[in-house]
């Protein structure tokens, strides 16, 4: 058995900065979870599938559980976590709800996530870009349909925010 | 199942990083991307006692165009390939390629092209967990003497399934391979050794740095064809890449390659026979595509999620469609 010396990493995790003593082995997700207790990042298939583990790096989606911890040294980390402001919760997020985008919530984090890195971006996708977007994540129970309209609705309203 | 314990390395230099490829050899593993490499450590297909990353090494993710053609570095990006104007002015079925593998989200941003193009071979019975697998004998891409998706065979028949590797070799890519002290230049196919089990001729201490394209010739068309269940994540079932350069509508060359079939992207020469100096018409792209099948059918096995026969028969109809879209005018 390999015994490898642990090592100092240094990254940035919903705009907070960590400093963390890990082994080289743990992958990113661990990390979050372990950690920091950040546990809206899911573990699903554990093969860079499903999707539930996506975070954001520098904006871009990836898979935390295909991420060395010790790869993203001085990166930007998003989690689900870092999106609501106090109570307030992000416009994807008010969206996921108000069109009932939402069962049991597992896959919902990295949806989001997805989600934000399209609307970020693009912030009126059209179906397609919609679907594209989320087309890395898995989810079993909703259908997706729900997903999408809630995606599309974000962009739409803020148009109508910022035009009123 | 989380990963084994491992030592890390993460050099500042390509000629560090080549020098402890050397002394370590097979006991290291090369991470760029890791959308490979990591699921493989997890469930125990490979063991490598130093991960020996590429992450600092910007020199290896360039990708440099000029009027010859252009040089993809081995550890930029899937996506970073896609923007480039020169890959999407030049290789738009590089592109198609490229999108179709896994979704945005997981492999574009992080996978590489030189962990796309070296994506170990793979098989239903193999790409398991090592509880899975436990509860078989142990098959011949794992150290074993049998194979379970082919009874009585001596052979290992687990499949290349790597999109950018069927596409590159329709390109007649080359390859840049260095090692402490040397370097050399092949023909991207020669990198494929055709085994299942050992599916690459790269000797332990050396790395694939660089991808290398000439420019097709103006009119060139190009198209990629890929079968599978989603239009997301899956890798291809059966897959098609086809590069047709012609002038005053005669063809000069078709050059047609399969994946998905074996261990190996397989290039139908006989398709090249049928069809050059010829001002091709549906019969004549049928009976390339015929004989695409003729010379896939053997290689393929059943040790995918679909059926081999059902794959054995989409080989006709991928080839046909990649060669039809590459012929008027290829992929825009």
């Amino acid at each position: 058995m390999i015994k490898a010396a642990k090592v100092v990493v240094r990254i940035e995790v919903n705009g907070e900065e960590q400093e963390l003593l890990i082994s080289p082995h743990l992958t990113l997700l661990e990390v979050l979870r372990e950690r920091l207790e950040l546990t809206g990042v899911k573990e699903g298939c554990g093969e860079g599938v499903c999707g539930s583990c996506t975070v954001l790096m520098d904006g871009r989606p990836i898979r935390s559980c295909l991420t060395l911890a010790i790869e993203v040294q001085g990166r930007k980390i998003t989690t689900i976590e870092g999106l609501a402001e106090g109570d307030k919760l992000h416009p994807i997020q008010e969206a996921f709800i108000q069109h009932g985008a939402i069962q049991c919530g597992f896959c919902t984090p990295g949806m989001i996530l997805a989600a934000k890195a399209c609307l970020d971006s693009n912030p009126m996708p059209n179906e397609t870009q919609a679907r594209e977007a989320i087309a890395a994540n898995v989810c079993r129970c909703t259908g997706y349909a729900k997903m999408v309209e809630a995606i599309m609705s974000v962009g739409e309203k803020e148009e109508v925010r910022k035009n009123a | 199942m989380r990963l084994p314990p491992f030592e890390y390395q993460a050099p500042a230099t390509l000629a560090q990083v080549l020098a402890v490829l050397q002394e370590k050899g097979q006991a290291a593993a090369v991470l760029a991307g890791g959308t490979d490499l990591i699921p493989r450590l997890r469930q125990r297909l490979v063991k490598a006692d130093l991960i020996l990353s590429l992450k600092n090494i910007p020199a290896l993710q360039a990708i440099e165009a000029d009027g010859a053609g252009i040089r993809i570095g081995a550890a930029a990006t899937l996506q970073a390939v896609l923007e480039h104007p020169a890959v999407q002015k030049s290789f738009p079925g590089l592109v198609q390629a490229l999108k179709s593998i896994g979704a945005a989200g997981i492999q574009h941003y992080t996978g590489s092209m030189g962990g796309n193009v070296l994506l170990n071979t793979r098989c239903l019975f193999y790409n398991q967990s090592e509880f899975w697998r436990s509860g078989r004998e142990r098959c011949h891409k794992n150290g074993g003497q049998v194979c379970h998706a082919l009874a009585e065979s001596k052979d290992c028949h687990a499949v290349c399934q790597s999109d950018g590797a069927a596409m590159l070799a329709a390109l007649s890519a080359q390859a840049l391979i260095k090692k402490s002290g040397g370097e050399r230049i092949a023909p991207l196919s020669d990198i494929f050794s055709g085994k299942g089990d050992a599916p690459f001729t790269l000797a332990a201490d050396e790395l694939l740095t660089e991808i290398q394209l000439f420019h097709p010739p103006p009119g060139a068309g190009q198209s990629y064809q890929k079968l599978r269940w989603r239009s997301a994540i899956d890798f291809p079932l059966i897959s098609a890449a086809a590069v047709v350069t012609r002038s005053k509508g005669i063809i000069d060359r078709a050059r047609l390659v399969i994946g998905g079939a074996g261990p190996a992207p397989l290039a139908v020469a006989e398709a090249d026979k049928i069809l050059k100096g010829q001002n091709p018409d549906q019969g004549l792209i049928e009976q390339a595509a015929q004989a695409a099948q003729k010379q896939a059918e053997g290689f393929i096995v059943d040790n995918t999620i679909a059926p081999a026969e059902y794959r054995r028969r989409m080989v006709r109809v991928m080839a046909g469609r990649a060669l039809r879209e590459a012929v008027t005018g290829g992929v825009k």
